[in-house]
């Protein structure tokens, strides 16, 4: 699910960057520091849309690096268990596939696939596909998966999906 | 997995008890999937409270026990679940049905990770097994095995060194941004082979390279996935550095019966005997294989084989230019031709030729290109092989000196190198008694002409450089060097032209004045390594033989099924052949009917079943004696009516040299024949290695080392297996030719496999002891001079076990640096910690390896990594504000 939260960041700058163009290096360095990071809590930082308060910047004692602690908001992405998304199929396999939903991987085991779906190795690339291949997954396709675990780590999150409920599947 | 139910538990909604509640609302329904804190349904007390009861396993729910408005009390069964197994783990959570588990939960022992690209997903065994036969069934269908593929030094040859751009069929990548550039240079033949294997085979990649690194080289091999796919196995995700064993009982959990190796060392898969070990492709020079494990690496050849770029400057790169034609070959006589067997190559080949020299200079560029017929051959070949090395020799002394004296004999020995080559061709077509008679003349000349060539060529050339420079003795000194590894390299070539009927395109580098730029033109350099022919052919000879027996017992299996009238399914236990038992055989296979005495080989006071040359034999299926054993001398009868067929010698005076020339049929060879058998796995012409003076003098005694096949530890257990045909030849043997024999097995005397097939690499456990404490006394006291004190104590050991001097002699050269004495402590040592072994690898290894080198400024201790964060940091600020 996607958020539109309010978010703290604290940015050390050196020295070097304090001159007339010091408050652009410092949104620089929020924009380069925070998109694109993932934490457990809020999940993947997607973009910052506003910087809200860049608080006066503290210099440190003893080295002149300063310290500006900022206020911003920005969209993240926190998948959920039980969350419905789109994903595109990146590999598939005897075990199951591996998706992308946007930057977070997940993997949808073929226990977790309906059994009228079976895993064709010798199709290149593999595929799961029914027997009068009416419906074929293979990499690159689009599908829609429920999530139904995740797993945190400090820096990472994974999904399990699975497409054994109605209206999952292929969506192209 | 038992049906569980989910009761319904009062205290765990609400703090009332004994209350009835009406059930509202049923939020699953059969077949879903339920994990803990999943809502099931919700219920109304009659006091009007509302409770929601929810799940406390997971699994999928085959029935459920209440319906709308039914009354329920504390202890109602709500739902039927199906508990999950948990068979698929990634990291700690469940893949199906998405639970994470607590450590104590995961059955470690029992889980193994399937995919060569995703290490971390977990399956347990059973499950495991279930997948692997499917796997095994599909691939019977297709009839196909499975092949592990190495990369390095087997498909490819990689260096990180400077090498010119531009080069025909090397691939430029980088790992990283601004990480090093490496250049890996496919084997001759490697898309084709790849292509005809892949069609009985399923093909793996298994490398020790970085997953990055893997991954790449498949891309370039394999542009369209279609040959590995997702089959990738690398170094991040092997569970052993050191081997590459580990990962096959995870790869493959219904046992490796279908599973065949190819690799260039055979001691990261612990010497299984379903390796096929090929013959190390070198093409940089000074580069070995960049990717092997740390502490093992190999270099025995690096600096000898294969082809110095470095000495090749940039500006005497040209590149040919393709507008050139037949007739301007035979203007300016620069360009000659060779015929080449690849086919790929042909085209680019055609192109490829030189221009006129622009200065009209001594520089040349060696084109090969396919033309029948196209040159007028009139010159005796018998010159060719003479010419050949005159040619390289003076080329390889043009790249030490511009020098344009040198430029008349050149010319002249191109153009007659020009109509041998025609006339080896025809001679070819003709019949293969002739070219194997043309060639074998050709290697006599060759061999006879060697050493009055080069002498002549240095003088030659001294003459010249003294006029110029004085300092080229020592590069003269090189490039006879050169000349002298490429003229063994001429040996192959002739025995390929027998054989395969095919020729070989001689090398040499092509210098030339002008570094010219012509776009989308590559600069292609002549390689004669045609190995991966052999070993398609050995592999495929692997296919037949294997599905050969699996017909048959496919068939007994009918015949059985319908005598016993049992209809059974295919099932877990169906009998396959095994590939740990073919491979051995059909090696057994190759000598087999040889018999052979060695003379001049093994050293005197080594014994004749110790030595490796023995062990290589026996290893091929040949017999090996210690006396002669002529053919007819009263004792043919039954068992005994062999004699000897093969003389191999490396000494032309030796009593049984003498005696074997009295019998026409002996045939005497150079040892270098046994090595090439072994390394083809086919009987090679014995006329190609003869016994001469001129043979004798480069005679290599010892085995290369990728022609070393140790016997497997344990012996495969099919009813025909080797082990069995080996030991009655054992014991035929001792009783009526070895005298010296103590045992039955006397290749294992001590029963201890290691000393005996290699008594350099074994050390008894009293020594070992003893190397750990001196070990541990050096590391205690804290000596800056560690490393040499380690290297003697190797050296020691080494010496104090071996008991022949020319082991001796192979293992000093070997021993040049610290680095192999090394690896056999740790090899044999198994009480060495890993620290040691880090700090035992040098920088530049791990950095050729693309690992991280530790920051200079590390001893800086706390301050060090603030420094390191804000240089970071500045650099990426830089990045961007730029």
């Amino acid at each position: 699910m996607f958020y539109h939260i309010s978010l703290e960041h604290e940015i050390l700058l050196h020295p070097r960057y304090f001159g007339p163009q010091l408050m652009d290096t410092v949104r620089q360095m929020l924009f380069t520091e925070v998109e694109g990071t993932c934490t457990g809590k809020y999940g993947f930082v997607i973009a910052v849309t506003t910087i809200d308060h860049i608080a006066s910047g503290m210099i440190q004692v003893g080295r002149g690096f300063v310290l500006y602690p900022i206020k911003y908001k920005a969209i993240v992405f926190r998948p959920f268990k039980g969350e419905v998304l789109d994903a595109m199929v990146t590999q598939i396999n005897k075990i199951g596939l591996f998706c992308e939903i946007g930057p977070m991987q997940c993997f949808i085991s073929r226990h977790s696939i309906p059994q009228d779906l079976e895993f064709d190795p010798n199709s290149n690339p593999p595929c799961y596909k029914s027997r009068d291949e009416a419906i074929v997954i293979q990499q690159d396709d689009e599908i829609r998966v429920k999530i139904v675990g995740t797993r945190v780590d400090a820096t990472d999150i994974f999904a399990i999906g699975t497409l054994m409920d109605d209206y999952l599947g292929l969506t192209s | 997995m038992f049906p569980t139910r989910e009761v319904f538990r009062e205290v765990e909604v609400t703090r009332s008890s004994g209350a009835n509640y009406k059930v509202v609302n049923i939020y699953t329904r059969k077949g879903t999937n339920v994990f803990p804190k999943r809502r099931l349904c919700e219920a109304v007390s009659e006091s009007g409270e509302r409770v929601i009861v929810k799940a406390k396993s997971s699994g999928i729910i085959t029935q459920v026990l209440v319906k709308v408005d039914d009354v329920i009390v504390d202890g109602s069964y709500i739902v039927e679940v199906k508990a999950c197994g948990h068979t698929a783990l990634m990291g700690n959570i469940c893949c199906d049905c998405g639970v994470l588990l607590e450590e104590k939960d995961i059955p470690k022992d029992q889980a193994v990770s399937m995919l060569h690209s995703v290490p971390d997903l977990k399956i347990a065994r059973n499950e495991a097994r279930k997948l692997g036969q499917e796997d095994i069934r599909n691939l019977l269908r297709q009839r196909k095995l499975v092949l592990l593929v190495d990369l390095d030094q087997t498909l490819i040859h990689t260096t990180n060194d400077n090498i010119p751009p531009d080069l025909k069929d090397v691939y430029h990548f980088q790992l990283s941004q601004g990480g090093p550039w490496y250049h890996a240079r496919l084997r001759p033949h490697t898309r084709q082979f790849l292509e005809k294997v892949s069609r009985l085979y399923e093909l793996h990649i298994s490398t020790f390279g970085v997953r990055e690194y893997a991954h790449h080289i498949a891309h370039f091999l394999d542009p369209d996935r279609k040959l590995f796919g997702q089959r990738i196995l690398s170094r991040n995700e092997c569970l052993d550095l050191m081997s590459k064993k580990a990962n096959l009982d995870s790869l493959f959990p219904c046992g490796d019966n279908l599973v065949c190796i190819i690799d260039d060392r055979t001691d990261v898969w612990n010497f299984a005997p379903n390796v096929v070990q090929v013959v190390p492709y070198h093409f940089f020079r000074h580069t070995g294989d960049i990717n092997a494990p740390s502490g093992l690496q190999k270099n025995e050849d690096d600096d000898r084989t294969g082809i110095d770029f470095r000495r090749i400057r940039k500006e005497d790169l040209r590149y040919p230019d393709s507008t050139s034609a037949n007739n301007e070959e035979e203007e300016d006589g620069k360009n000659y031709s060779s015929d080449s067997e690849g086919d790929e190559k042909e085209s680019s080949k055609r192109d490829s030729r030189t221009d006129g020299c622009d200065n009209n200079d001594n520089e040349k560029c060696e084109n090969t290109e396919k033309e029948n017929g196209v040159e007028p051959e009139d010159t005796a070949s018998k010159v060719e092989k003479k010419n050949l090395s005159e040619v390289k020799e003076s080329s390889i002394i043009r790249e030490k000196e511009n020098e344009c004296k040198l430029m008349v004999t050149q010319s002249e020995s191109l153009e007659e190198k020009e109509c041998i080559e025609g006339e080896a061709e025809e001679s070819k077509d003709d019949s293969i008694d002739q070219s194997e008679s043309s060639s074998i003349t050709e290697k006599e000349i060759d061999k006879s002409k060697i050493t009055d060539e080069s002498d002549e060529q240095s003088t030659q050339s001294e003459s010249i450089s003294s006029e110029i420079d004085s300092t080229i003795e020592t590069k003269e000194e090189i490039a006879t060097k050169n000349l002298e590894s490429e003229s063994s390299k001429r040996k192959e070539d002739s025995v390929t032209e027998n054989k395969k009927l095919e020729s070989i395109q001689q090398t040499s580098e092509k210098p030339s004045s002008k570094y010219k730029r012509n776009e989308g033109q590559v600069f292609d350099v002549v390689d004669d390594d045609d190995y991966l022919l052999y070993l398609e052919d050995i592999l495929e000879k692997i296919h037949g033989i294997f599905f050969k027996e699996y017909d048959i017992m496919q068939k007994e299996k009918l015949v059985k099924d319908s005598n016993g009238n049992k209809k059974e399914l295919a099932t877990e236990d169906e009998p396959l052949p095994d590939l740990k038992g073919i491979v051995p055989r059909i090696r057994k296979d190759v000598l087999k009917g040889i018999n052979l005495v060695f003379s001049g080989v093994v050293p005197q006071q080594m014994k004749l079943r110790e030595s490796k040359a023995y062990f290589i034999a026996t290893n091929f299926g040949a017999r090996v004696t210690d006396k002669m054993r002529p053919r007819g001398k009263g004792d043919d009868q039954g068992d005994t009516d062999w004699y000897t067929t093969h003389v191999v010698a490396a000494n032309r005076h030796t009593e049984k040299v003498n005696a074997a020339k009295k019998h026409k049929y002996i045939k005497i060879v150079t040892p270098t024949w046994l090595w090439k058998c072994a390394e083809r796995w086919e009987i090679v012409e014995e006329k190609l290695f003869p016994l001469t003076k001129e043979s004798e003098v480069k005679i290599q005694r010892l085995p290369p080392h990728h022609c070393y096949f140790p016997e497997p530890i344990q012996q495969p257990s099919t009813p025909d297996s080797p082990a069995g045909h080996d030991s009655t030849l054992d014991d035929m043997e001792n009783e009526e030719v070895v005298s010296a024999g103590p045992s039955a097995r006397t290749r294992t005397p001590s029963g201890n496999l290691l000393e005996d097939v290699n008594p350099l690499i074994y050390f008894s456990s009293v020594e070992r002891t003893s190397m750990t404490d001196e070990v541990e006394k050096i590391l205690s006291d804290d000596d800056d001079d560690t490393d040499e004190d380690e290297g003697d104590v190797s050296e020691n050991n080494v010496n104090s076990n071996e008991d022949d001097d020319e082991e001796e002699e192979e293992e000093e050269e070997e021993d040049d640096d610290d680095q192999p004495s090394r690896k056999k402590i740790k090899g044999n040592d198994d009480d060495d910690d890993e620290e040691m072994e880090n700090e035992d690898e040098l920088p530049s290894v791990i950095f050729r390896q693309g690992g991280d080198l530790p920051s200079d400024d590390s001893d800086d201790g706390g301050e060090s990594d603030d420094e390191g964060d804000l240089s970071r940091m500045g650099a990426d600020l830089e990045s961007l504000l730029s």
